[in-house]
């Protein structure tokens, strides 16, 4: 009897063992979030940036045409950001340069 | 004639022969000097306004635009605060000496900050602004050569002045190649390195490097931003490890100011690569000014 039990537990292990070695879906990274003007005011609402400590004017921030964002500074200065996705559900974001 | 007359005759008339040529070599210097001195006071007119204007107008044109990087920076902080934040960071920053947290802290940034596209943009501006130093060395070497032209009038051959634009011009180079050369020997290299510049772009590249043994990334950096960037993180090694609080603001802040702080040094180095260059120019001038005195005055 006891030896039944024991084969039985070792070729239930046994079976269950490819199971746990099996190959695991990679984990998969959360997308970017879709609304980038959001995720931009929501990143940069407590940012300082050069010029004298500026702070991004968050009721400014809108997408451009190109896929890039606009903002305005405290000091009124107009700037414009590329955003990159990173593919662990995080943007990148680029070099602000002033825009035209 | 007894030998006593004739050593006497003789004497005197070496002492006058050498008396004349004396007086000609003389004169010759004086003339020399003359029109050497006034050659040279024609060319610093002109030099000396154009190097004011410049070394007022220039290094802030120059630093136009340096704070981008640290403004991107500002935008990311979020991704160097998780580095500098995360357990493993903290904890291999606390088994080291402070200068090393430094290091570690100033590598964690260099990642964040590019430096090799921050040597582009500084090389991109070098070149816009060189390319404006040449245009106005040029108009400098005409006028110049117009008024040394009028000058020289009647003194020999017609001045030539395309032929002294290019001369002044190659004498720039080589004090500039010279003073890179010494800079490298002396283990300072400079962000111009090997290439091949403009000569108002070199002089602006002039720049030196950041010079570590100990961190591969820095040193890809000009020395100005790594000695801003190492007063902030020695303040920040010594803060952020225990502070709670907003952290992204807090760096951010400091970001922002380092922004501003690199700008400033920035004016200051290309003001300091603009006297230098004026610096050339001006013993160019002056080399070429001595050349066409000897050429065009003689004994007679």
């Amino acid at each position: 009897m006891t030896k039944r039990v024991v084969a039985g537990v070792l070729l239930l292990g046994l079976s269950l063992t490819p199971l746990a070695c099996r190959p695991r879906k990679a984990r998969e990274q959360p997308p970017p979030p879709a609304n980038r003007v959001e995720y931009f005011k929501q990143k940069q609402a407590e940012t300082y940036l050069p010029n004298g400590r500026q702070k991004v004017v968050l009721d400014t921030v809108e997408e451009t045409p190109d896929g890039r964002i606009r903002y305005q500074t405290t000091d009124g200065q107009t700037w414009v950001v590329e955003m990159k996705p990173t593919g662990d559900g995080r943007y990148k974001f680029g070099w602000p340069e002033p825009a035209k | 004639m007894d030998r006593r007359l004739f050593l006497k005759e003789a004497g005197m008339a070496g002492a006058l022969a050498l008396l004349g040529g004396g007086g000609l070599f003389a004169r010759r210097a004086w003339a020399r000097g003359k029109l050497e001195e006034q050659l040279v006071g024609d060319a610093l007119d002109t030099l000396r306004a154009q190097a004011d204007e410049e070394e007022r107008d220039f290094p802030a044109r120059a630093a136009e635009g340096i704070r981008r990087p640290f403004a991107g920076m500002c935008l990311n902080v979020a991704t160097f605060c998780d580095e500098i934040s995360a357990p493993r960071f903290q904890e291999k920053l606390q088994r080291l000496p402070p200068e090393e947290r430094e290091d570690q802290l100033l590598s964690a940034f260099c990642r964040c900050l590019e430096p090799d596209r921050v040597l582009a943009f500084l090389r991109q501006k070098a070149r816009d602004v060189g390319k404006e130093l040449d245009r106005r060395w040029d108009v400098s070497c005409r006028e110049v050569a117009r008024r040394w032209g009028e000058r020289l009038q009647g003194r020999g051959p017609d001045f030539d002045a395309e032929d002294f634009g290019r001369q002044v011009t190659e004498l720039v180079r080589d004090s500039l190649q010279r003073s890179a050369r010494r800079a490298a020997k002396a283990g300072r290299p400079a962000v111009l390195g090997d290439t091949q510049e403009d000569v108002g772009a070199s002089a602006l590249l002039l720049v030196p490097l950041a010079k570590t043994d100990r961190l591969e990334l820095v040193k890809q950096l000009p020395l100005f931003v790594v000695r801003v960037c190492r007063r902030l993180f020695a303040e920040v090694a010594g803060w952020y490890e225990g502070r709670r609080g907003n952290l992204h603001k807090q760096i951010s802040g400091q970001l922002a100011d380092l922004g501003d702080r690199v700008a400033r040094e920035f004016e200051r180095e290309v003001s300091r690569r603009l006297v230098d260059l004026h610096g050339w120019q001006e013993q160019a001038v002056r080399v070429a000014a001595r050349r066409q005195a000897e050429a065009r005055v003689g004994y007679l």
